[in-house]
């Protein structure tokens, strides 16, 4: 029948899963590009902005991962230097050079000691550790809601911390593990970045996607239609953690430290914040943000030196906050990528 | 098609549904009508799965297999045939008219199924074709109220619960929606319907129960509880 063969194209793209093929190609050539301002940077500027630019990626990737769990999903979450620290110190010892791991770190089982793994599987293991302990706690934790999840989450944080404190025949305890191998430049940063973003990216506009914000929106009629609402938060917060866990493993590798204290409550609040100012859910708004929040602490560390009033670049993050909030409630981007991006990348429309 | 019996159903620890027992036939349009807080609302969420009963069974038998109900996971449910369109019209406010309808097919596996349902949604109300790209939000409340029945729809029940869809909307949309609820009865799906508009729902329903206080106090063809005096006096507001 003719009526029923009439396709249009604003039903088309929320009906069924998306193949965008013109999609790729414009994310393949915009993946390239951006390597080769890369490559322009690392020849062109000095070390410390290249350091500074694999920190804005590693940045930018936490963002993006936190706008699966709380932007999509709408679980709010302050969990991720939980992870973060748990990838970090995982990954830290399974890296650290085996003739001092002995001396340095007692409690370590002997295969333990003796192993001294490359970046890559540690990473992996690193992000594994911190899946497994986000589905472990998931299934109580994602029991609460709103603010309550949010403390919950910060708790996590803290006993984190302590664990990490006191534990210090294989954590050093508040010294922390410095000297670790330099394994991260800002490649692995950029390589970690564009995974980050097109996990998410295809999640997003995928049905498990839409699902998330389903349950987001309201979580009864979720259930109605046949989607299992526990598990997807699980899935979410879980995910958001491997990558939190990933991305603490690659930073603790670029700085060459971790201490218990070095992924805290303030991480938390930049990244959430980034990915407020962006617009909750929005891939492009966190990716937007993180790259400026980054900018501007870090060009208003010399400011803050001269006129000696420590603190003045977490003054106007807040303050850019307040005032996106005030002008923008729902944050640069809203919950949507722009028209532009929506149209080179995946070829679809997006409300 | 749906057999409940001696559903007792707690919420905290209030004592919600007191040994409620009724069935619904195959093809069968019935209405749960009641007072607020009398438990219709209840027996539907425990029916999709979203509350547990402390004891009672509710059997459905859909597609040649028996479904119980009160240990089902409520997706399970959604796969098994029931659909459950709640009260309030439970919509995703920030989500398009289209990804909304789309969510209703989060089940469905067979692409042109989905397509041939969606079209069909669209002939029903083609205000939804017409709107598919706008946030579900910025909708009428009639607008929301087709959008939670076609979303319902695309999940293809063989069994609809419905609960309120009169609710605060203007004559002549609640007329609309009992007309297309009429037109899904003919189309072979059984339904129940909760409606405080007892008028409107006994005219087009074949069998009615009563509910008050968590039980059933009355049960009977639409038509019977029509003209029985006490449904007259408490739900039409006619003196006996």
């Amino acid at each position: 029948m003719a009526a029923t063969q009439e396709v249009k194209p604003s039903n088309d793209t929320a009906v069924g899963t998306v193949v965008p093929r013109g999609g790729f190609i414009a994310a393949a050539l915009t993946v390239l590009a951006a390597a080769a301002a890369v490559f322009a940077a690392q020849h062109g500027f000095s070390a410390y902005v290249v350091t500074l630019l694999a920190l804005l990626f590693i940045n930018a990737a936490l963002a993006v991962s936190l706008t699966l769990t709380n932007g999509l999903t709408g679980l709010f979450s302050l969990g991720h230097p939980a992870f973060m620290t748990i990838g970090a110190y995982v990954a830290a010892i399974l890296t650290f050079s085996a003739r001092r791991k002995g001396s340095m770190l007692p409690d370590l089982p002997e295969w333990l000691a003796a192993t001294e793994l490359s970046m890559l599987p540690a990473l992996l293991i690193a992000g594994l550790a911190g899946g497994l302990v986000a589905l472990a706690i998931g299934g109580a934790v994602l029991r609460l809601k709103g603010h309550y999840l949010a403390v919950a989450t910060l708790g996590l944080i803290i006993v984190v911390q302590g664990l990490a404190t006191n534990w210090d025949g294989i954590t050093r305890g508040g010294a922390g593990l410095s000297g670790l191998p330099r394994h991260v430049n800002v490649w692995w940063a950029f390589g970690f970045l564009v995974f980050v973003v097109a996990l998410t990216w295809r999640m997003k506009f995928s049905s498990l996607g839409r699902a998330m914000m389903a349950v987001r929106e309201n979580e009864l009629a979720a259930e109605c239609s046949g989607i299992n609402a526990a598990r997807l938060k699980i899935l979410a917060f879980v995910v958001g953690a491997v990558l939190a866990a990933m991305a603490g493993a690659l930073l603790s590798h670029l700085i060459s430290v971790v201490t218990p204290k070095t992924y805290s409550v303030l991480l938390a609040f930049n990244i959430v914040v980034m990915v407020v100012i962006g617009g909750s859910g929005s891939i492009t708004g966190a990716l937007a943000a993180a790259a400026a929040i980054t900018i501007l602490s870090e060009s208003l560390r010399p400011v803050e030196e001269s006129v000696g009033l420590y603190g003045l670049s977490q003054v106007i993050v807040a303050l850019c906050l307040i005032l996106v909030l005030y002008l923008k409630p729902a944050g640069l981007f809203g919950s949507g990528e722009p028209a532009v991006v929506r149209r080179l990348f995946s070829g679809r429309k997006e409300p | 098609m749906l057999e409940i019996r001696d559903l007792n159903v707690f919420r905290g620890a209030t004592h919600v549904l007191k040994g409620v027992s009724f069935q619904v036939r195959e093809g069968e349009l019935a209405a749960l009508i009641g007072a607020n807080g009398a438990g219709k609302s209840t027996t539907l969420l425990t029916l999709s799965g979203l509350l547990r009963p402390r004891s009672g069974t509710a059997i459905l038998r859909s597609g040649g297999k028996e479904f119980d109900l009160t240990r089902l996971a409520s997706e399970k449910i959604v796969r098994a045939g029931l659909i459950h369109c709640p009260e309030g019209r439970q919509i995703f406010q920030s989500l398009s008219v289209a990804e909304n309808l789309a969510m209703g097919a989060y089940a469905q596996r067979d692409k042109v199924r989905i397509r041939e349902t969606l079209d069909e949604v669209h002939s029903l109300f083609p205000i939804l074709a017409e709107r598919a790209g706008l946030a579900a939000g910025s909708l009428s409340g009639g607008e929301q109220m087709m959008l939670a029945i076609g979303r319902a729809l695309l999940a293809r029940p063989r069994m609809l619960l419905l609960d309120e869809p009169s609710l605060g909307l203007a004559p002549q949309v609640v007329e609309k929606i009992f007309d297309v609820i009429a037109r899904l009865k003919s189309t072979g799906v059984t339904i129940l319907l909760i409606e405080q508009n007892a008028a409107m729902a006994l005219e087009v329903a074949d069998a009615a129960h009563v509910m008050e206080n968590g039980r059933i106090v009355l049960s009977g063809t639409g038509a019977e509880l029509a003209s029985n005096d006490r449904v007259r006096q408490s739900y039409l507001g006619i003196a006996a």
